[in-house]
């Protein structure tokens, strides 16, 4: 026990100590930060922005829209606001005033320019000019606010009351639509799916990204011959079960890392937007119990277990970094076959093809996370999968570790499938 | 041999081992037996089996049939591991690693105790001048040192457990003089200590000068083995003699050289020729005619047969163009 915690250790401090350990984790945070508070932030700046006062509303209506329009750009009567400039033209005047203004646009001068006529007041059609530098709010601005005097002139002309006309247009359906499970459990559907999927996706990422560092490890101890001493120090599979251990307890590490970050930020979101003098609404996190993180933990370590090891057994046979990102491609191929079957699976959870695939064990990890964010599923189900994965899973690791021992000292030629098979029989 | 305790086991003993590949036999029925306290030497041209030999006393590979016992145990059985310190021909070490954290990690799979390897990580350091007054090389990064540098950390790692059977393959090979002699004294060292050490080398020079036996290994088998001095007098000694000239006096005795009744042949290093006798001829008569010529002498030695004269002769031109196969 003492040499497996020796390799763990080693497979563990080097990494984390590392510098792009520390780069990629302290990262996360940041992109995370980005990703979450960034666009509203963003969003409101560029709505603030929009300079009113500058505009400038040509008005061809005759029945003084265009000043009902400034006063809601404005915001209301009632605001201290100074409202766009409106000329009113008649149809001679309106062409060489318009053209005036394309002049101030296109130098910047003004931002926006807008244009009514009868049939503004008609059929809603209005005309926005913007200059290049205008942001993107405004026209969305002037269109809320051309609808909002447009449509209360609209409403004087039938003669109902202004403010039950305004109740009557604010009405919209609202669907809160939740999933009614057979073990009686409910939730927000869209919440399931889209932690549901994040899991999947998560995971993939994982163990990829960690399958690729195993593989990498395994290759340069091989390709700088240290292999053989340690060999002679540890068996194979120590040495194997050591990689894939500490490896993996980086991997937990930087998840652990990132995910609680995230739950940090995304329970202060609302706090940090504030700091940024932001109105968010807040983002409701899917409550999650000991119930189902057992199983994603489950999932996560056998998967990453099962895929670590083929990772390994392709990392022993090669004898170059080269060499080996061709030679893994058939254990890539199990994971991106497994990621394929992401949409079926999202769109039926209860279907055949997700049912079987989250049975078998290369694609289990990924799938069977998925369902259980999505579906409940029978309990038989789960117990398979997890005994199949957790078979198959200790069954690559032994395979690995009897690979290794021939495998770490043949240099050169890579050796044919059926002479990787001979080895794997023929070790202890 | 030298110093067998009757109370210990054989430091090694390996029973008729064979080991083929896919495509040629790598050692076939090979037995050896190395008593403790010996320094040994595994003698061969490069593919001769001596690696193959070597990694099958580690477990490192498995034999196809046969036995191998060390200290008193199978080959492979998990007491060894701590026991046993080895040096592979193929050196590599985690490039990126601090120097002490390599060794500590090395010393902690061999058994070591943290605060234990660190001590004797230091006591290493300093014998193999990597660390001494101002100069501490313990924090660099192995790929920071040289060629020479590493090779001695890798050998401090293979000593840092104090290992009762030392196996060191190729350890002369890529080394300089001077690091070549530092690993000399610590053989030499562990032999005072009573510790086993078996080497292999195709270095003949170093190997007779260290090793209390060797085993001549070639295409797989052995050919010779036993104490050095037993295997010296049994290949040669009283008829061959050494003979440096001075002058011009390698000319002057050529005729003699081809004389058939005195010398049966001899081997031409210019100045300095190695003759083997003839059947009936004495030393003294050689030395007579070689005087009568008035060929100027510098020095007229009567040989033991050199390590290097026996594996030639055991294992020949063919033996050494035989091994192509890519390990020792």
């Amino acid at each position: 026990m003492g040499k497996l915690f020796a390799v763990i250790e080693r497979e563990f401090m080097e990494r984390v100590r590392s510098k792009w350990f520390v780069l990629t984790t302290l990262f996360g945070p940041f992109l995370f930060a980005g990703l979450t508070i960034g666009p509203p932030i963003l969003a409101f700046r560029s709505a603030r922005a929009v300079d009113v006062s500058r505009m400038v509303i040509v008005d061809a209506t005759q029945v003084g829209a265009g000043n009902g329009v400034a006063t809601e750009l404005a915001g209301g009567l009632t605001s201290a606001a100074t409202p766009p400039t409106v000329i009113a033209v008649n149809a001679e005047t309106r062409t060489p005033v318009v053209d005036s203004l394309r002049a101030l646009l296109a130098a910047d001068r003004i931002p926006a320019a807008v244009i009514l006529d009868d049939s503004s007041v008609a059929s809603g059609a209005v005309r926005v000019l913007l200059a290049g530098g205008a942001p993107l709010a405004t026209s969305e601005r002037v269109q809320r606010a051309a609808e909002r005097e447009l449509l209360r002139r609209q409403i004087a002309t039938t003669g109902i009351d202004v403010a039950v006309a305004e109740r009557i247009t604010r009405f919209s359906v609202s669907a809160k639509v939740e999933r009614v499970l057979r073990d009686g459990r409910s939730g927000s559907a869209q919440v399931n799916i889209i932690f549901g999927a994040g899991v999947a996706v998560l995971l993939y990422i994982v163990i990829v990204l960690y399958g690729q560092i195993v593989l990498r490890g395994v290759t340069e101890e091989k390709q700088s011959r240290v292999s053989e001493l340690v060999l002679a120090s540890v068996p194979p599979r120590v040495l194997l079960s050591g990689k894939v251990l500490g490896i993996g307890g980086v991997a937990l590490l930087q998840l652990g890392f990132w995910t609680s970050s995230l739950l940090v930020l995304m329970a202060n979101r609302e706090k940090l937007l504030a700091a940024f003098g932001v109105a968010g609404g807040s983002m409701a996190l899917p409550t999650i119990g000991a119930a189902e993180l057992v199983p994603l933990f489950a999932y996560f370590t056998l998967g990453y277990v099962l895929y670590a090891a083929l990772f390994a057994a392709v990392g022993s046979i090669v004898s170059s970094e080269q060499e080996a990102q061709q030679a893994q491609t058939p254990v890539i191929m199990l994971l991106v076959g497994s990621m394929a079957l992401l949409q079926p699976a999202l769109a039926d959870p209860d279907g055949p093809i997700a049912r079987a695939m989250s049975i078998v064990p290369f694609s289990s990890p990924i799938l069977m996370p998925l369902r259980l964010g999505l579906v409940s599923v029978p309990a038989a189900d789960l117990a398979m999968s997890l005994s199949l994965l957790s078979l198959t899973a200790v069954g690559a690791m032994v395979a690995a570790g009897r690979l290794y021992r021939t495998a770490m000292l043949m240099y050169g030629k890579r050796p044919s499938l059926a002479e990787v098979f001979r080895w794997i029989r023929n070790a202890d | 041999m030298t110093v067998t305790s009757p109370t210990l086991p054989l430091a090694l003993h390996i029973d008729r081992v064979r080991k083929a590949y896919a495509n040629h036999v790598a050692v076939r029925d090979v037995s050896l037996s190395v008593p403790p306290g010996t320094v040994y030497g595994l003698l061969g041209p490069n593919g001769a089996g001596k690696t193959t030999t070597i990694r099958m006393m580690l477990n490192i590979l498995r034999p196809d049939s046969g036995r191998i016992t060390m200290l008193g145990l199978p080959a492979g059985h998990s007491d060894l591991l701590n026991r046993v310190g080895y040096l592979p021909e193929e050196r590599g070490l985690y490039k990126k690693m601090q120097v002490r954290r390599v060794l500590r990690f090395l010393g902690r799979l061999k058994g070591l105790s943290g605060a234990d390897a660190d001590r004797r990580i230091d006591h290493w350091l300093e014998r193999l001048g990597l660390r001494s007054g101002g100069e501490d090389w313990s924090q660099a990064r192995v790929e920071d040192l040289s060629r020479g540098m590493q090779q001695k950390v890798q050998f401090a790692g293979t000593m840092l457990h104090d290992p009762e059977l030392v196996v060191l393959d190729e350890p002369f090979s890529g080394l300089d003089p001077v690091n070549a002699q530092a690993l000399k004294d610590s053989v030499l060292d562990l032999r005072r200590m009573g510790r086993t050490v078996i080497f292999s080398t195709h270095v003949m020079d170093a190997a007779e000068r260290m090793c209390d036996a060797v085993a001549i290994i070639a295409r797989g088998e052995i050919v010779a083995d036993g104490s050095l001095r037993a295997l010296k007098s049994q290949y040669g000694g009283a008829n061959r003699v050494l003979v440096i000239f001075g002058g011009n006096g390698r000319d002057l005795a050529r005729p003699v050289l081809e004389d058939r009744e005195l010398v049966a042949r001899f081997e031409d290093l210019g100045q300095q020729v190695e003759i083997d006798l003839a059947a009936n001829a004495q030393a003294q008569t050689l030395l007579q005619a070689l005087v009568a010529r008035e060929v100027e002498i510098v020095r007229f030695d009567r040989l033991e047969a050199s390590l290097h004269r026996i594996f030639l002769d055991k294992v020949g031109a063919t033996g050494v163009e035989a091994g192509v196969s890519g390990h020792g």
